[in-house]
């Protein structure tokens, strides 16, 4: 029931993910972890799709059947099946296929940089805070749980409130709000691992705190960070999107998913796919990340699955 | 799902008071934002002037459907030849809705409230058109009860049609004091329809004034609503809930046309879309960059494409609906390749780098974003790479507004719609180097020594012919010049129950329902 | 326990602290003079020479932040520089419109996931259960502005059965019936979220209590299935769940902006973001702190109701 306690205190759950993190205590062995992975189907679907999404992103200026950018006036607003336009056209008559292709590479790597970002810094207060303790803990946690007084849609908003509205600080918003998630998933393996023979050992050796850090304790929680960070990509793109559709991300023109479906709100009656497959793309990514998150944590730690 | 519907419309009845019964003579009119103000002197927007319009009236007045002059609170009037006096008389036995009589003191109190900064009310609020309409004003005599004498520092020839204007309009002197600067949100008039009640974010009641001097509308209640989103405000036409609409989104046009029930009116618009360079730096600054961006952009593409026809492809600064239009100047043709040959001239063989402002909505903007994307995408096609910066309206105004030296503007792109009816209200006020923000909305810094001598002529001469011919010739040096890319003038649209009879939209915008019957 | 509430209490300073300390810093991060930002463009220069005077902009920081702080907790909360209105009485109003939305979603959430969870976890593995973890699956990771779309398409435009946008059908404003039409579609999809976690919550609180010795008791006395459950295992089983119905109220409240930003709802969060559209600081300022405090109070709220349904948390 620990885990549940936690959450009843309302301090671990930044965003009501509810059921996704629990404490790992696994070390390495990757393949058996594979291995079981391999057998979870939803874990494999999801990895699939992510593939997937990843490979057409990376591929978009060669897979991409037309610019993104490029306008035809006169053909505007065309549904999916047009010739020449297997998803129809835009309201600027823009090939939609294209632009949900080149939008995914801006939102995925949105995601992906804000994880990165979020779980750097987290990771490293987190190792601080548990491993040094004293002062520095009580600093770093407070803080951490003033900004869990937020509402993290809120402050995002405030961050941006602040630099102004555009891409970059959007991610940069919402990578702020994830690090308390990650210093509080390795802060908790600290703690635990701290006393451990193994760590108090290399104490005995000599090695100095930063080795023991990075070297010894780092490689440890590794393994609940990485899920933490599956899970979070999914995460990031939805809160990346939300921003944009707000209009406080991405702007026009740039193919973003949350931008197109902003824009194509207006053309709901007449062309209801401009609305309907950025957030579809969407839907998936998330959708993808969890399951591949879930499945890596069970394959992690198989007994959790009962 | 049906039977829910019924069964909250049960409730309905049990518990909250039955909603009003729809009033036969009554015309509810869906706008697109809430009005700022209903005080006439204060009005800037579109959704403030509709609103207030019906409530009062100025001494000359503009006819039903154009900018031709006629009869208002002044019965009769004359100009000296020297065109510096106008002498009005005014209407006799007219009286405010609050009962206070119509006189000369009214008209005098109208004026100087606005331009007179030592008037006891003139801190009762503040009149951005001031200066515009009686700029030129020297001083207001009342000569006796109903004639009234305003004598101009200097001749000025669209005067009358300046009078023509909102903040021309005469409001009770007696509701001014007793309300003080709340006379926005209690506005008293002379107009065909009087003020009830104004709940903000919700509605603005009016009802027919049964003394209106030109005999009591047969429309008894108008309420105004505003209604923020397009596709709300079009099914709520649809559904009843609204009788009168106004911006229709482009791309439902034809649905509606073909609805039952309802009617389109539209009339081509006292309207000009475009984009401005800073003619003051560069790479703006030569005439030959500014005409190869004039040759890059299809504007019949976006007129046709993302339009559909609201608007019709602007061949000139000045709309046709107003005199003194040149129909023998044409707008650059669409020519991609002529567009890089002018570039290459001008030192620019591979293009340049610039910033595109755009707002996000506005009134008389249409659809400024994806007009803009439109026109990045063909900058794009001869080199030159236009990043568009987005800005909320007002923010837009502020940034754009400000003295050249300050000014952070590229590009950026405007509209402008006609106040009176007179080309010196597009072309002067625009385009003279007199102009230049911000004192004026010369936001292009544009400066030609002859156009402003032909535009400053223009404005003192009182000959209409002669005005004619000084226009025309502006036209050409300004469109050879090439300050702006004008793509559109918009056409004016407006959706209604089909019962509505007899209405006429105006060039101005405003909505006038004095004349109009609704059929039973 | 009492011990407990006062620590609960005391946590509130620090808190109330960091929220207007973030608050205050938006102005003073975003680049530009906060006497300009405060007065806009057309700001004259005396104007602006008084306005510095009066935050006290040429002293130290900490000086200006209590200022600051002074004059929100005596009501000033400035006025908004586009809409030209006091602050607080613009937000308070607006944040009504919110709150309707949020109470709302978290009431459809919490019957909704208590009861699939309930079923879930009675069924443990059952195609039911199954069935009922995908449908939260798919719920949690459904973005709030498509599904939002997806709804307005279907009952909007296809049906027709319900209003797509706003608050009220204009000229009906305050009737009880129409905000309720207008108010179906913006809930569910606000609510969709929770609904999940509240599912998933119940589903595995209920697990974790049936398994427990005294319902093994009241097997082996032979009291029926129904009786269990509904007597001795949701009772014990709801106590976890009320923290996160009470942290979802948070969660949504803040999150309504995505709802009410596809439905034109005219809340809090509608006049947040077009604040920051219009660089609009006053309205920002005061739209986040009334969101972010009334975001803090619904947690300390929760945080009581726990103490008094589970006191022994009060010990740990």
């Amino acid at each position: 029931m620990e885990p549940e306690r936690e959450q009843a205190t309302g301090k671990v759950l930044p965003r009501g993910r509810a059921w996704s993190e629990r404490e790992e205590k696994t070390e390495g062995m990757w393949c058996p972890v594979l291995r079981r992975l391999w057998k979870d189907k939803f874990a494999v679907l999801g990895a699939g799709i992510i593939v997937v999404i990843i490979g057409l992103a990376v591929l978009a200026p060669v897979v991409s059947p037309y610019d993104p950018n490029q306008v035809d006036l006169l053909n505007r607003l065309k549904p999916p099946g047009t010739e020449g336009h297997l998803l129809g056209t835009d309201q600027l008559g823009r090939d939609v296929l294209s632009r949900l292709i080149w939008g995914g590479r801006v939102s995925v790597a949105v995601g992906v940089f804000a994880v990165l970002i979020a779980m750097f810094f987290g990771v490293f207060l987190g190792l601080i805070a548990g491993y040094f303790g004293g002062a520095f803990d009580i600093v770093i946690m407070r803080v951490i749980d003033v900004l869990m007084a937020f509402p993290y849609v809120l402050l995002a908003i405030a961050i941006i409130a602040a630099f102004g509205p555009g891409l970059v600080n959007a991610m940069i918003a919402i990578s702020i709000i994830g690090i308390p998630y990650y210093a509080r998933i390795v802060r908790g393996s600290v703690l635990s691992l701290r006393e451990k023979e193994f760590i108090q050992a290399q104490h005995a050796l000599g090695s100095s705190n930063w080795r023991i850090m990075f070297r010894h304790l780092l490689p440890n929680v590794f393994s609940s960070v990485i899920v933490a960070a599956t899970l979070d990509v999914g995460w990031m793109i939805m809160a990346a999107a939300g921003m944009s559709f707000l209009g406080l991300g991405a702007q026009p023109p740039t193919a973003e998913w949350g931008v197109m479906l902003s824009n194509g709100r207006q053309f709901i009656r007449v062309a209801p796919h401009l609305s309907l497959l950025p957030g579809l793309a969407i839907f998936l990514v998330v959708l993808a990340f969890n399951l591949l998150g879930d499945g890596l944590r069970d394959a992690l730690d198989p007994h959790l699955k009962e | 799902m049906r039977k829910l519907v019924v069964l909250l419309t049960f409730l309905t009845l049990l518990i909250a008071p039955a909603a009003l019964a729809k009033d036969d003579n009554t015309i509810i009119v869906g706008l697109q934002a809430e009005p700022v103000t209903l005080d006439p002197h204060q009005i800037t927007d579109f959704n403030s002037s509709r609103a207030a319009k019906g409530m009062f009236n100025s001494l000359v007045e503009f006819a039903q459907g154009s900018t031709d002059l006629v009869p208002g609170l002044a019965t009769s009037w004359e100009v000296s030849d020297d065109g510096l006096t106008y002498t009005f008389h005014l209407r006799k036995g007219v009286k405010f809705h609050d009962g206070t009589p119509f006189n000369a003191e009214a008209v005098k109190f109208s004026i100087e409230r606005q331009i007179d900064p030592n008037h006891p009310y003139h801190d009762t609020g503040e009149f951005a058109y001031a200066d515009f309409t009686f700029g030129m004003v020297k001083e207001v005599n009342v000569i006796d009860d109903y004639t009234v004498e305003i004598v101009l520092k200097e001749p000025f020839a669209p005067f009358l049609a300046n009078m023509a204007m909102h903040s021309a309009s005469i409001v009770s002197p007696t509701a001014v004091k007793k309300y003080g600067a709340d006379f926005s949100k209690h506005p008293v008039g002379t107009g065909p329809f009087k003020f009830v009640k104004w709940t903000p974010g919700v509605e603005v009641i009016q009802e027919s004034n049964p003394d209106y001097w030109d005999g009591e509308p047969e429309v008894k209640r108008v309420i105004y609503r505003p209604v923020l989103e397009d596709q709300a405000r079009l099914a709520e036409l649809e559904a009843g809930k609204l009788d009168f609409i106004v911006n229709i989104p482009p791309d439902d046009l034809d649905r509606v046309k073909k609805l039952k029930g309802i009617k389109v009116q539209e009339q081509p618009g006292m309207h000009v879309w475009y984009v401005v360079f800073n003619t003051q730096k560069e790479p703006f600054n030569d005439p030959r960059v500014r005409q190869a961006v004039n040759y890059a952009i299809d504007k019949k593409a976006i007129v046709d494409g993302i339009l559909q026809g609201t608007g019709v492809l602007a061949e000139n600064v000045l709309p046709p609906v107003v005199w003194g239009y040149n129909p023998n100047v044409k707008n650059y043709p669409y020519d991609p390749v002529k567009a890089k040959q002018l570039l290459a001239e001008a030192g620019y063989p591979n293009g340049f780098k610039v910033t595109l402002w755009v707002p996000e909505g506005g009134s008389g903007m249409q659809q400024p974003v994806a007009m803009c994307t439109a026109i990045q995408a063909y900058l794009s096609m001869v080199g030159i790479q236009a990043e568009i910066q987005q800005f909320e309206w007002g923010t837009y105004l502020d940034k754009v507004f400000v003295d050249d030296y300050e000014s952070m503007a590229e590009m950026h792109v405007m509209s402008w719609i006609g106040d009176n009816g007179d080309p010196d209200n597009f072309l002067y006020i625009l385009l003279s180097s007199e102009q230049w923000p911000p004192y004026g909305f010369n936001e292009a810094f544009y400066k030609n020594p002859e156009v402003d001598r032909l535009l400053r002529q223009a404005r003192v001469t009182s000959d209409v012919v002669k005005r004619t011919e000084l226009y025309k010739k502006a036209q050409e040096l300004i469109m050879a010049d090439a300050p702006w890319v004008p793509i559109d003038h918009e056409t004016q649209i407006v959706a209604m129950d089909e019962r509505i009879q007899g209405f006429k939209l105006h060039p101005t915008g405003v909505f006038r329902f004095e004349k109009v019957t609704i059929k039973k | 326990m009492f011990r407990y509430i006062v620590k609960r209490l005391l946590w509130l300073i620090p808190v109330l602290l960091g929220v207007t300390v973030l608050v205050f810093s938006i102005m003073h991060l975003s680049p530009g003079d906060p006497a300009k930002i405060l007065l806009g463009p057309k700001a004259t220069q005396e104007a602006l020479e008084q306005l510095r005077e009066e935050l006290g902009l040429n002293r130290p920081l900490y000086i200006q932040y209590f200022t600051w702080l002074g004059n929100i907790l005596t009501g000033d909360w400035g006025r908004s520089l586009q809409l030209k209105r006091e602050v607080l009485p613009l937000v308070l109003d607006r944040f009504k419109a919110t709150a309707i939305l949020t109470m709302t979603s978290i009431i459809i959430a919490t019957v909704i996931g208590v009861i699939s969870g309930t079923v879930s976890a009675t069924k443990q593995y059952s195609w039911l259960d199954r069935l009922g973890m995908l449908i939260s699956l798919v719920g949690f990771c459904l973005p709030v502005f498509w599904l939002g779309i997806l709804l307005q398409l279907f009952f909007g435009l296809k049906l027709e059965w319900l209003p797509m946008t706003g608050m009220y059908s204009p000229g009906s404003e305050g009737n009880f019936t129409d905000l309720l039409l207008h108010l179906i579609l913006p809930s569910l999809t606000l609510a969709a979220g929770a609904a999940a976690v509240i599912a998933r919550m119940t589903r595995s609180s209920m697990l974790e209590v049936i398994r427990k010795d005294y319902i093994r008791t009241a097997k082996a006395k032979g009291l029926s299935q129904s009786v269990i459950i509904y007597r001795h295992a949701l009772k014990n089983a709801l106590i976890p769940v009320v923290t996160v119905v009470g942290m979802q109220v948070g969660f949504l409240l803040a999150g309504a902006v995505l709802a009410e930003m596809v439905f034109s709802w005219p809340g809090i969060g509608l006049l947040m973001v077009n604040g920051i559209l219009a660089r609009d600081f006053p309205l920002v300022q005061g739209s986040i702190l009334l969101v972010a405090t009334s975001y803090v109070f619904v947690n300390l709220l929760v945080d009581l109701l726990y103490v008094l349904l589970d006191p022994q948390i009060a010990y740990d």
